[in-house]
């Protein structure tokens, strides 16, 4: 279940969409990952073959019933087809606010290198810039957590590509350096030829997902953002 | 009136020379023809005698006879004057009656009687006017000859053998010198006369003893002599000592201290008699250790020195000679000064004067152990080190089989080589767990055949006690030789890390940690005691690149840098690498040490992951007191730099 979208219409649909986000992910969570309370995901997209410069997000939802302070988080991805490449990871997320926004350590370009970019592999890593303070997310909140950016090339095949976290390089910290526990998802980027037309059935699960991201989005609580406090209140 | 015969002629039929009182000498008075006497003419003569007429009658020859009295002398014999002729109431007439004609040529003129002969008148006694001797001055002893001069105003003939008496009780006799005014006695000394100064007894003591001492005109020689000791006495002329007592020997001793002594020994044996005495060849001293003291020196003192080297097989609780009668000549001489043979007789073994009396000497040449010492340097030995041990004997010993030398070690030194001479050497090979913190024997009698023997060149036995270990002559006080076996074992391993070299004890400190969060550049390894052998090689289980630290107690490899691996290391206890210390010790007995470690380089919290939580974790020891798992990068600081370089890793993992 990935919702594709295009680079730059989360803000757009940030408030809009929240509902449904919350409601896709909690379900994803609560069936593909188990009973982990928070959930580091990929934001499905969809992209032409030869596209560049495509993007989607990695966002963190806390499904649990309290908030969480997030130290820091890591992720790595991998695709398993070379028409897919990784070009980078930052933190200008599109679909939630950045995790550690304002607060980033290693930020604007949260890639950890190696691997090589462009490639089939992607590391990221961030923590907070102030040593035992962190991200306090909130119950049934998302968060961003990089915006990757890929390209696809030319000759890749109409159809999904799968993409994965690499499990060791995922890791949630709080500001203490405890491991938090979560769980992963992932994530499919549907290819589409040049002018090829999405699947119906695509179509109307997109919209779906894109308009509850939108909603999502705009009706985060972030309790450690400010605007995202006065936002909930 | 006829003219009577004349004196023509005077002389003498008795021969020229000089005659004494008593010498009849015949005075012939020749006339120019015959004649007639009667009566009893005389002739004065110019000795103060007369010539009486005597006969001649009848011819023209008379014949007078002089018979000289004492006190009547004459250089030449001669009558006084031409009328020295009387007729003392005679006649003298030639056969006609005629008287002759007295007159005498004049005296010395041609015819008289001193112009035709030369006839001395010597009526003057010869006197003793000296005594004395050519024998030198010394003391002389029994069999000694001594010369004895007199000497007479006038030479003297003697007949028979004249004797002097002398005041050492002997007496010389008259032994040649007649016709000269010198005659020489002989005096051989016998026992038993002595003399301080040598002179005859009295002025009387020149004796005829049968036979004369005259002078030529046979005056019988005065024999008074001067008065012993004045001038002109032997006494006075001379310094000559009799002395017939015989040296006697007063006391034996020794110059050697009193103690024990040896084969080769030398002792010093000193005989000392009653006065100086005289050596020549080398006389001997028979004792009853079997030996036998030759003369050394002494001559001309009363102390002569024996000396005596002790031999093998010879011994005496206390030395002394063998019997009174020990002392011998040996072909040579023991006299005083006076040629008096020494009496040899000793005081009687161990009485009062006798060498075992004066002193304690005891001969023992059972060879015994002098020395226990090592030729090899003083120092620390570990297993299987080789130790020689040397053992001293006082004589040349021989040994057959194998004795054994205990030791404190807990070792046994074998007999090796030394028989026939007086050192013996043997052979310690130091085994595992002998340890000595000084070597030594373990008691005086650490010494044993073992089945063999250890005897002198007489094959008696050797002592085989032992100087008490660390006593004088022992191996302990001679030498400073440890045995340690203990060996070698690891104190601590650590591994090297970071760019500050920080040192982190995985040995000890090993069970808190699985994972070490460092790029891991060495291993430095602490032992018990200092090195002697090791190389890069002696570590396995890790590339090493770099050793150090030989000849102390801490090595340190430098290695490839390790930033993530299992790694199971090993230090080599045996082979061509083995560790061992200065001593040779293996490390811990040859089975070496092994360590294991895992390497995880940016595992701040040794989960297995380097994943945010480490970064975080890290970062929060940038404001909290320093952890050495933070400093990834090992510094000495934790700070944003170990937060990036923790951040770099991310993803790694080590289960």
């Amino acid at each position: 279940m990935i919702l594709l979208s295009k680079p730059g219409t989360p803000n757009r649909y940030r408030f809009c969409y929240r509902p449904f986000v919350l409601a896709a992910v909690g379900f994803m969570g609560m069936v593909a990952l188990g009973h982990a309370s928070v959930i580091m995901n990929l934001q499905p997209v969809s992209d032409a073959a030869g596209s560049t410069g495509d993007t989607f997000d990695v966002t963190l939802t806390n499904t649990g019933p309290g908030a969480i302070t997030i130290g820091g988080f890591s992720f790595g991805l991998s695709v398993g087809t070379s028409n897919l490449s990784f070009t980078g990871v930052s933190t200008a997320t599109t679909i939630a606010l950045y995790v550690f926004d304002a607060q980033s350590l290693f930020g604007p370009d949260i890639s950890v290198q190696p691997p090589d970019l462009p490639g089939q592999a992607l590391e990221a890593e961030d923590i907070s810039v102030v040593p035992l303070s962190g991200s306090t997310i909130g119950s049934g909140v998302t968060e961003g957590l990089g915006h990757v950016t890929f390209n696809l090339s030319a000759a890749t095949p109409p159809g999904g590509i799968q993409l994965s976290f690499v499990g060791a390089d995922d890791s949630l910290s709080d500001p203490d350096g405890e491991p938090i526990d979560f769980s992963t998802g992932s994530g499919t980027v549907t290819v589409t030829g040049a002018a090829s037309i999405p699947e119906p059935a695509t179509f109307g699960f997109v919209g779906v997902v894109l308009a509850g991201l939108l909603v999502c989005t705009g009706g985060r609580m972030r309790l450690s953002h400010p605007s995202c406090k006065n936002a909930i209140n | 009136m006829a003219q009577g015969p004349t004196i023509t002629n005077v002389s003498s039929t008795t021969a020229n020379g000089t005659y004494g009182a008593g010498s009849v000498i015949s005075v012939t008075a020749t006339f120019s023809s015959t004649v007639m006497v009667t009566g009893t003419p005389l002739l004065a003569l110019n000795s103060g005698g007369t010539a009486s007429y005597a006969s001649g009658s009848g011819t023209s020859t008379l014949t007078f006879v002089y018979t000289v009295a004492a006190g009547q002398n004459s250089a030449r014999l001669d009558y006084t004057s031409t009328t020295a002729l009387t007729l003392n109431g005679g006649t003298i007439m030639d056969t006609a009656n005629d008287p002759a004609n007295l007159t005498l040529p004049a005296p010395g003129a041609a015819g008289s009687l001193g112009a035709n002969k030369s006839i001395v008148i010597d009526t003057v006694s010869p006197v003793v006017t000296n005594v004395s001797s050519p024998t030198a001055n010394s003391t002389y002893g029994v069999g000694s000859v001594i010369s004895v001069t007199v000497t007479f105003s006038s030479s003297v003939v003697v007949t028979g053998t004249p004797l002097l008496a002398l005041n050492s009780g002997g007496t010389a006799s008259y032994s040649f010198g007649s016709g000269t005014n010198t005659l020489t006695f002989v005096y051989t000394v016998a026992a038993g006369q002595n003399s301080a100064r040598l002179d005859y007894t009295s002025t009387a003591a020149l004796t005829l003893n049968g036979g004369t001492i005259t002078d030529t005109a046979k005056n019988a020689a005065s024999l008074t002599l001067p008065s012993p000791g004045a001038a002109g006495s032997l006494g006075a002329n001379k310094n000559i000592v009799i002395d017939t007592v015989s040296p006697v020997v007063t006391n034996v001793s020794s110059t050697t201290a009193n103690g024990t002594y040896g084969v080769g020994s030398v002792i010093s044996v000193t005989v000392t008699f009653s006065s100086t005495v005289v050596v020549t060849g080398t006389p001997l001293l028979a004792l009853n250790s079997g030996g036998t003291a030759s003369y050394a020196s002494g001559s001309g003192t009363s102390t002569l020195t024996f000396v005596y080297t002790v031999a093998a097989g010879q011994n005496s609780a206390r030395l002394d000679y063998t019997s009174t009668t020990a002392l011998t000549l040996n072909g040579g001489t023991i006299t005083d000064t006076a040629k008096n043979a020494a009496s040899l007789t000793l005081p009687s073994p161990g009485a009062t004067g006798s060498l075992g009396a004066n002193k304690s000497i005891v001969i023992n040449t059972t060879p015994t152990v002098t020395n226990v010492s090592s030729t090899t340097a003083n120092g620390t030995y570990g297993t299987g080190s080789v130790i020689i041990v040397t053992v001293t004997f006082s004589s040349t010993v021989v040994v057959a089989g194998t004795p054994l030398l205990a030791l404190n070690s807990g070792g046994t030194a074998s007999y090796a080589s030394g028989s026939g001479t007086s050192t013996l050497t043997f052979v310690y090979t130091v085994a595992a767990g002998q340890n000595s913190p000084r070597l030594d024997y373990t008691s005086t009698t650490a010494l044993t055949l073992n089945g063999g023997t250890i005897t002198d060149i007489g094959n008696d036995p050797a002592s085989l006690t032992l100087p008490s270990p660390g006593a004088t002559g022992s191996l302990g006080a001679n030498k400073s030789i440890v045995i340690n076996t203990i060996g070698l074992s690891v104190v601590s391993y650590s591994v090297i890390f970071g760019t500050a070299s920080l040192t982190y004890n995985v040995s000890t400190n090993g069970a808190a940690r699985n994972r070490l969060p460092w790029l891991i550049t060495g291993v430095q390894v602490v032992f018990s005691a200092p090195v002697g052998s090791a190389d890069a090689n002696s570590l396995t289980g890790v590339t090493a690149v770099g050793f150090s630290g030989l000849g102390t107690n801490t090595l340190t490899w430098t290695i490839t840098p390790i930033s993530l691996a299992n790694v199971s290391t090993a230090l080599a206890g045996s082979g061509a690498d083995a560790i061992k210390d200065t001593n040779g010790n293996s490390l811990n007995g040859g089975a070496g040490f092994t360590q294991h470690f895992k390497v995880l380089m940016g595992d701040y919290n040794d989960d297995g992951v380097v994943n945010v939580v480490d970064t975080v974790g890290v970062n929060t020891k940038t404001v909290q007191p320093y952890s050495v798992f933070a400093d990834i990068n090992g510094d000495g600081v934790v700070d944003s730099n170990d937060v990036r370089l923790t951040r770099s890793l991310l993803g790694s993992s080590l289960p």
